[in-house]
């Protein structure tokens, strides 16, 4: 089982890890909101320090919804951008011992910026004719992979020095006005951010770049047509998110005892929710929910008992509790439709995330290709028994990963739940087996109906969603699973996991051995890919390609959306659901983190960027995410895990220009270099076209006569022929016509050129 | 919407017509164009200098000089191939579309007259040949610049900006093509044109009918007076009041000395308005001559009228 | 008793009426035109008889059916078809799969279970009626062809298709010419005159093509902000002053 990339703490309690409690609190640290026992005091704490940390997750959402506003891009990378910040500024501060100023202008005027703009320039700007699934993919990669470079590198080897330094002249500088006071570093906070929205609001509504950049998000071609240098204008806003992430990130940090990657991802989630509230346009509201979340949070803490089981749960999971109460019940969110370009018809169309491969009828392939799987499994069993493990662990992946195939590759919705359906199962399977006695083969089954009955219960209330929507819904729902029912007693076994034997049922059947455990994994992968199979070449998987090329073009020829989406869902589900089982067995026993949030995020990315759209893909993930990090150890390489993401991270840079996926990348690639030539979608319309080109004379018109009267006998017209007219055999016209011979060149010579931007 | 439409009070045209003041380069070989051809020059009435407060044109395209000649034409396409992907939609076409003209460019479906319009505004790039403005090769330069050198191109369908409000559509373009101080006129201009637009000026763009968003579109490149304008499937979606409407702004703008490239679909009314006929069939020119000798050839190479 | 009914609908977006209190009918068969100038509100009238919004007042029948509950698929399924101003083409699908997808929906074929026993690949029948429609509207050549690179008056052409293989009782169009050229709108004239002979398919459609409407509508309504301005037969309609004010233009 591989371990997710430390994106997200491993803990069930993230927040617990703040310095003393200080979201907890907000009586401890450096002057936060510094409180003793009277009322007022209490109560004006509890503003200034709601208002504080309202106010960072403000200005991390405002970068959430200025990316998005200007680039449509739903930037889960703000986190990493934010965390990256914040180290740079730790170690110049507290490492290197540079001056304030210096390191903020360093981390948060340098770093931040250039930040954003390498985003854009080697990620997101070839990305503008693509659903906006494929960047959500990227963004996830880069949150990935940005922390892991980081940690990989430079941060966190050299060990801390003292606290994360704060954004104040003086530390620990109190102002005080009569029973309110302010700690200097949420002061700056609240000035820093007040001073953020400020301008972005009066950038937006008073400046020509502020409706430039709400144009270039549209269309950059058509804001090109206006004159306007389109990539000019991205990048400027590139800089400009990168700068507020920087700023969130920097401010942010002496909030916790040390700056790790996690912390920036609760802190993105909390921003997510602000960015939902204000719907991801509008920055006043986006003010408003960071606000509203930082007071709750604090009032939370403040008047929950803190021991009380509630607390627990619900306390580190404000944020993603709102934020899917925000998802189902904020009106405004649903049926919105992704803005397209007008001329995206410029480009020719882009291969995308999802896309049914279309049956051919060929079937010669079929004989070989079970032999040669059958000869490979057989091949299998010859293996040593580490290795044997190892590749089953492979396969039952694989099996996971199938689920993405159906929801991801065919309904083309990106799904950040699909751990949550496996684990689903998982415990379900665990729990019958360790009360109750159910065997494993049956709680396969039950498994695989626990984790369809999540699915519907995740597809049914949001069924309006749509794109980036359903994403962070999923997200949101996988974050409430993993921190709030999965570590219950009842449910994952709390801290010490649940035993989980091997399928064996009173001597009929009998898998406990790995070969034979191995051989049902195989058989299981088998039936779940001929299912995936079948349905993407039959009517379901058409109607679904359907629906994600127009919603209301197939509803308009009855194909009903809701329920087709209610399929993929309860489909990938139940494969998640077994696979999950299949899981937890092969591991045979669960802990932390399994089916966590890490490995949600991890999943889909490394799925998606093999290629989601194929049983191919799925495969290769499986076996890559099982394989790679034994590879790493055996390769002696320090701290893997860090390096895992940064590989995986790096594989969106593949995935930018193959949004199809690496593995039909690839196999196109060979296909191109030594396959036997297969009639693709483009050489059938070359071929017609070619067929076209023939210039045919017109109708009605003999192949010798028209020619002759047209070409001899008008002259030159005085003023407004042009030099080709002018040239063109006298006449001030020309007639082109098959055959004729190539007209003469207008007056100008005319060098070879090639367009190229 | 009444007809005809009157000139707006603010009515001054953008085009670099007569220059402010008499400084004009009389320099023959013009400097910064290698590939001019040595062959003498015409004065060409209505163009000129460096006129305009945004920049607009960066150089003057072709100097004037004293001459009898005919002038460049101003929009030259040399040998132009281009497709989409390996998909070739334009094989070798070679038109000029004259100083202060209007050309037709007709054809049928898939013809190509769309790749016509969107290489020479450079949203595609030609795979092969050159195109110049004047003497100037522009073969190969970004849209946002061939825009600032005054070429516009308003595409088919719906082009506007559809999160945008209907005023932010227009102030987006003008503001760049004319600077803050030109905007207003070119504003009123445009709902003097289109009265519709002025009432719905701060609905959001995308909520308009299909027919309101194309006079939007319409009216960005119309009220800018660009030097050449290009329009594809110009009355596609307009009711037939409107579409007379429009024609005649069309000539109107021409009077002014905007040089016009149509593509449309009501051949006999683009017939009407144009001086000059590029006829395309299956991705090369067929036909390029003046419109009052295509005579009856019309019926033969547009079928169906 | 009518096919289609529409009772006083109306329709407001913030402070702008887009309809008000209108009237419409189609019977069985009918041919019927709808014109009106822009922003009239002939799409916002299709959007409320077909679902897409829902109508302020007013109430839509069709086959003596109360509509106003349905959603917009099981009125299709009931025997609406229509094709869209603004393109809703399958982007990505070839033009063959726009019209094997239609076939499927309209024969409520597979689902999930009829998949999984294989029987989701499409057979030759329904290939076969794919090519029929193909050939019927001149897109034989381009049936494997992505419809995000056919060009407007093709892509256009696809809808129509996808809608005609649903074999609608009433099909809505929504300026199918625009963007075809001269020889393909009056063939799409021809297609359509085809469509409701042979089919029995009524039609109702919305253009600003006076010529093709007056070639194959008999019945005309005209819509001007929002409200019916007229209706009768088309060449009297057409012809009538007021009408030629609001939105002909000039006697040409
Ligand atoms: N993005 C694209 N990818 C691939 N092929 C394209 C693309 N856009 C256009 N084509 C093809 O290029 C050819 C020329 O198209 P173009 O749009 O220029 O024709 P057109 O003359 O404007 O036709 P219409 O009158 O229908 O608008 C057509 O065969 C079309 O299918
Ligand atoms: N969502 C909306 N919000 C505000 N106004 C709208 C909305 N949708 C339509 N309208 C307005 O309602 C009016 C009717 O629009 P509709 O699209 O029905 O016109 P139409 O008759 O189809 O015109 P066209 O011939 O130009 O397509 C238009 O003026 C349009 O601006
Ligand atoms: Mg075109
Ligand atoms: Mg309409």
């Amino acid at each position: 089982m591989s371990r997710a990339v430390s994106i997200w703490p491993a803990s069930a309690d993230p927040i617990g890890s703040t310095k003393s409690g200080l979201v907890a609190a907000g009586t401890a640290g450096p002057g936060w909101a510094r409180g003793n026992s009277k009322i007022v005091n209490d109560v004006v704490g509890l503003i200034v320090g709601g208002l504080a940390l309202g106010c960072v997750y403000a200005l991390v959402a405002t970068g959430v919804v200025l990316t998005y506003k200007t680039s449509a891009v739903f930037n889960l990378a703000l986190g990493a951008q934010a965390f990256t910040a914040a180290a740079v500024m730790y170690s110049l501060r507290n490492n290197l011992g540079l001056p304030l100023i210096l390191s903020f202008v360093v981390a948060v005027l340098i770093v931040g910026p250039l930040l954003g703009l390498g985003l854009y320039v080697t990620l997101f700007r070839r990305l503008r004719n693509v659903p906006e699934a494929v960047r959500l993919v990227v963004a996830l990669g880069v949150l990935i992979l940005l922390p892991a470079i980081v940690q990989a590198l430079w941060f966190g080897k050299g060990g801390n020095r003292g606290s994360p330094p704060a954004l104040v002249l003086e530390q620990d500088k109190v102002y005080a006005w009569g029973p309110v006071s302010i700690p200097a570093d949420q002061l700056s906070t609240i000035l820093f951010t007040i001073l953020v929205v400020v301008g972005l609001v009066a950038l937006f509504k008073y400046t020509n770049l502020g409706l430039q950049m709400r144009a270039v998000v549209e269309s950059p071609r058509m804001v090109q047509l206006a004159g306007i240098n389109a990539d000019r204008v991205s990048m400027i806003s590139w800089m400009l998110s990168g700068t507020i992430a920087a700023l969130g990130g920097v401010l942010l940090a002496p909030l916790f005892l040390s700056i790790t990657p996690s912390n920036y991802t609760i802190l993105l989630v909390a921003a997510i929710a602000a960015a939902v509230f204000g719907r991801l346009t509008s920055l006043p509201l986006t003010l408003v929910g960071g606000l509203a979340l930082g007071f709750l949070q604090q009032a939370l803490s403040r008047y929950l008992p803190s021991d009380s089981v509630l607390a627990q749960g619900l306390r580190p999971s404000l944020p993603f509790v709102v934020l899917f109460l925000l998802l189902l019940f904020w009106p405004g969110l649903r049926d919105r439709r992704e803005v397209t370009d007008p001329l995206a018809g410029v480009d020719p169309p882009a291969s995308s995330i999802a896309g049914t491969v279309r049956a051919s009828k060929d079937t010669s392939k079929v004989l070989p290709l079970t032999l040669g799987t059958v000869v490979i499994v057989a091949l299998c069993l010859l293996l040593p028994g580490i290795w044997m493990y190892r590749i089953t662990g492979a396969i039952v992946l694989s099996t996971i990963f199938l689920s993405f195939t159906v929801l991801t590759g065919m309904a083309g919705q990106i799904s950040l739940c699909q751990a949550a359906f496996a684990g689903a199962g998982a415990y379900g399977a665990a729990q019958l087996a360790n009360h109750f006695n159910v065997p494993i083969m049956v709680g396969l089954l039950v498994g695989g109906l626990v984790g369809l009955a999540v699915g519907m219960l995740i597809s049914l209330p949001t069924l309006g969603l749509r794109g980036i929507y359903l994403t962070l819904a999923t997200l949101a729902f996988t974050l409430m699973v993993d921190q709030i029912v999965f570590p219950l007693e009842q449910v994952g076994g709390g801290p010490a996991g649940l035993e989980v034997p091997r399928p064996y049922w009173s001597g009929f059947i009998d898998f406990s051995d790995d070969r034979a455990f191995f051989l049902l994994c195989v058989a299981a992968l088998a039936v779940a890919a001929l299912v995936v199979w079948l349905v993407r070449r039959g009517t379901t998987g058409r109607f679904l390609d359907a629906i994600r090329g127009s919603e209301t073009g197939a509803a308009s020829i009855g194909i009903n959306p809701s329920r087709a989406k209610i399929t993929a869902f309860a489909l990938s589900a139940l494969i998640a659901g077994v696979g999950g089982v299949l899981l937890s067995s092969w591991q045979q026993r669960t802990s932390a983190g399994d089916f966590g949030v890490g490995n949600s995020l991890l999943w889909a990315l490394v799925v998606i960027i093999l290629g989601a759209r194929t049983i191919k893909g799925a495969l290769a993930g499986g076996f890559l995410l099982v394989l790679f990090p034994e590879l790493l150890k055996a390769a002696g390489i320090p701290n893997p895990e860090a390096w895992q993401g940064v590989v995986f991270g790096l594989g969106t840079f593949v995935f930018v220009r193959h949004p199809e996926g690496l593995v039909d990348a690839i196999g196109g690639w060979y296909q191109r270099h030594f396959g036997r030539p297969e009639r693709t979608t483009e050489e059938v319309r070359r071929i017609v076209t070619i067929d076209l080109s023939e210039p045919e004379p017109p109708a009605g018109n003999g192949a010798s006569s028209p020619q002759a009267p047209y070409t001899a006998g008008v002259g030159p017209l005085p003023d407004t022929a042009g030099a080709v007219a002018g040239t063109a055999g006298g006449g001030s016209y020309r007639y082109a016509q098959a055959g004729s011979g190539p007209p003469q060149p207008p007056s100008m010579p005319a060098p070879p050129s090639f367009g190229g931007t | 919407m009444s007809q005809p439409m009157p000139p707006a009070p603010g009515w001054q045209p953008q085009i670099p017509m007569a220059p402010p003041e008499p400084q004009i380069p009389p320099a023959p070989p013009v400097p910064q164009v290698p590939i001019a051809p040595p062959a003498p020059q015409v004065p060409m009435p209505q163009q000129a200098a460096p006129a305009d407060p945004a920049g607009y044109v960066t150089a003057p395209v072709a100097a004037v000089q004293p001459g009898p000649e005919p002038a460049v034409p101003l929009l030259t396409l040399d040998y132009v191939s281009a497709g989409y992907g390996q998909f070739r939609a334009l094989f070798d076409v070679s038109f000029a579309v004259p100083m202060g003209c209007a050309v037709a460019l007709l054809g049928p479906n898939g013809a190509g007259k769309t790749t016509v319009a969107r290489v020479c505004s450079g949203l595609v790039q030609p795979t092969n040949g050159a195109i110049y403005l004047g003497h100037q090769e522009i073969t190969g330069m970004p849209a946002h610049e061939l825009r600032r050198l005054g070429i516009a191109h308003a595409p088919e369908g719906r082009s506007v900006f559809a999160s945008l409000t209907v005023e932010e559509n227009l102030l987006l373009e003008f503001r760049s093509s004319l600077g803050k101080t030109g905007a207003p006129a070119a504003l009123e201009r445009a709902y003097s044109w289109f009265p519709r637009l002025r009432e719905r000026r701060n609905q959001i763009a995308g909520t308009l009918s299909g027919g309101e968003q194309r006079m939007l579109s319409l009216a960005r490149v119309l009220a800018d007076l660009p030097r050449l304008l290009i329009v594809d499937e110009l009355s596609l979606g307009l009711a037939p009041i409107i579409v007379d409407e429009v024609f005649e702004t069309l000539d109107t703008i021409r009077s002014q000395g905007c040089t016009l490239v149509v593509i449309e679909q009501h051949v006999n009314k683009a017939l009407e308005l144009a001086d000059r006929v590029v006829i395309l069939q299956k991705g090369r020119v067929v036909y390029d001559g003046p419109t009052d000798e295509l005579g009856d050839l019309v019926g033969q190479l547009i079928p169906g009228l | 008793m009518p096919l289609l009914a529409a009772e006083s609908i109306s329709k407001h977006f913030g402070g702008i009426a887009a309809l008000v209190g209108v009237d419409l009918n189609v019977e069985p068969g009918e041919f019927v035109g709808l014109v009106g100038p822009n922003g009239a509100g002939k799409t916002t009238l299709f959007n409320c008889l077909l679902g897409i919004l829902k109508p302020n007042r007013g109430r839509v029948f069709f086959r003596g059916r109360d509509l106003s509950r349905m959603p917009m698929h099981a009125r299709a399924r009931l025997g609406l078809g229509r094709t869209f101003q603004r393109l809703e083409v399958f982007s990505g699908m070839t033009v063959r799969d726009h019209f094997l997808v239609a076939d499927r929906s309209r024969r409520k074929k597979g689902g999930l279970f009829g998949d999984l026993v294989g029987q989701g690949t499409p057979t030759r029948r329904e290939d076969a009626r794919a090519e029929a429609v193909g050939e019927l509207l001149g897109l034989t050549e381009l049936l494997d062809v992505p419809v995000d690179s056919l060009s407007l008056g093709h892509a256009r052409l696809v809808e129509l298709g996808r809608a005609v293989l649903t074999e609608p009782k009433l099909l809505m169009l929504d300026e199918p010419s625009s963007g075809l050229d001269r020889v393909e709108t009056m063939e799409m004239a021809r297609v359509l005159q085809s469509v409701q002979a042979e089919r029995g398919t009524a039609i109702l459609l919305v253009e600003h093509d006076l010529e093709m409407v007056s070639l194959v509508t008999s019945r005309l309504y005209v819509l001007e902000f929002g409200e019916m301005l007229a209706t009768g037969p088309t060449p009297q309609v057409l012809a009538h002053p007021v009408v030629r004010r609001a939105y002909v233009g000039d006697v040409a």
